[in-house]
């Protein structure tokens, strides 16, 4: 990533977490030790002018059904967040990848974003140290990794 | 009086959440209809009667900015206010729309009493 795009992912990833999903994060400077994970995911690419990409995130299915349930204003455990746990983790990237690119660049640019795909565990790359931003969230890491 | 709103956003958990933020605003609401594109937002709307549409703009199919000028060009469509909720943050973006025609825009994530006054301001007030 470069430093603009990491710089505005890393202000505006908390934020829209704590304003979307009502969770509160807390930064790791590395990919927490332990057990490997099966993550889900979603991707979602972006076109300017100056600067073509995408951004995907990473997080355990439990933590996206949490994320699901709160957006929908649910108890954990009801199925809808299972359910739309996928779209729920996509459309938290849509928000924020949005307001990163405005951060990073500016309101001027013109930016096209595509429709946000789902990422299955098996894509899970296995070193994102030097390309990624983690915070843990409720126990749950999760993982921001762009390329631009 | 109660207002039908046409929802339109291709995350049905936006739809969802939306569907709740409008019950939280306490506004007199007839019915929220939602559709995930704008080719289906113009079935509902050759269809149905609706006072207002508030519409994404990233969608499949056909998004918020083609939805909006099919309408504007659209004789008995034309006057329905149109509102947009999104993520775009561009000046140019954002002033193409209200050239267009829109009635408001918000930029998500936005709070429940930013979507009360959104629909507030577009469909008028009642008490």
């Amino acid at each position: 990533m470069n430093t603009q795009f990491a710089t505005a992912l890393r202000e505006i990833a908390p934020l829209i977490l704590e304003e979307t999903a009502f969770v509160f994060t807390d930064d790791l400077s590395d990919p927490p030790p332990g057990p490997e994970w099966n993550p889900i995911g979603a991707q979602l690419a972006f076109k300017g002018d100056v600067i073509l990409g995408s951004l995907r995130v990473w997080t355990d299915p439990k933590f996206a059904r949490t994320i699901a349930a709160n957006m929908l204003g649910v108890e954990e455990d009801d199925p809808q967040g299972e359910q739309r746990a996928s779209d729920a983790l996509g459309e938290l990237l849509n928000i924020v990848l949005g307001n990163v690119l405005t951060r990073a660049y500016g309101d001027g640019p013109v930016f096209h974003l595509g429709i946000p795909t789902a990422r299955p565990g098996e894509l899970w790359p296995t070193d994102l140290k030097s390309e990624s931003f983690w915070l843990m969230v409720e126990g749950f890491p999760i993982a921001f990794q762009g390329d631009e | 009086m109660a207002y039908t709103v046409l929802l339109v956003d291709d995350s049905e958990t936006i739809r969802l959440a939306m569907v709740r933020a409008f019950g939280m605003t306490r506004l007199p609401m007839d019915e929220v209809i939602q559709a995930s594109d704008g080719l289906k937002a113009l079935e509902v709307l050759r269809s149905r009667w609706v006072d207002m549409v508030l519409t994404d703009i990233n969608m499949p199919n056909m998004g918020g900015m083609e939805l909006v000028r099919t309408m504007k060009k659209d004789a008995e469509l034309a006057e329905i206010p149109v509102a947009v909720l999104s993520t775009e943050g561009s000046k140019v973006r954002i002033q193409e729309l209200k050239d267009l025609g829109i009635a408001g825009y918000l930029r998500k994530p936005c709070k429940p009493e930013e979507i009360r006054d959104l629909l507030h301001s577009t469909l008028g007030e009642w008490s």
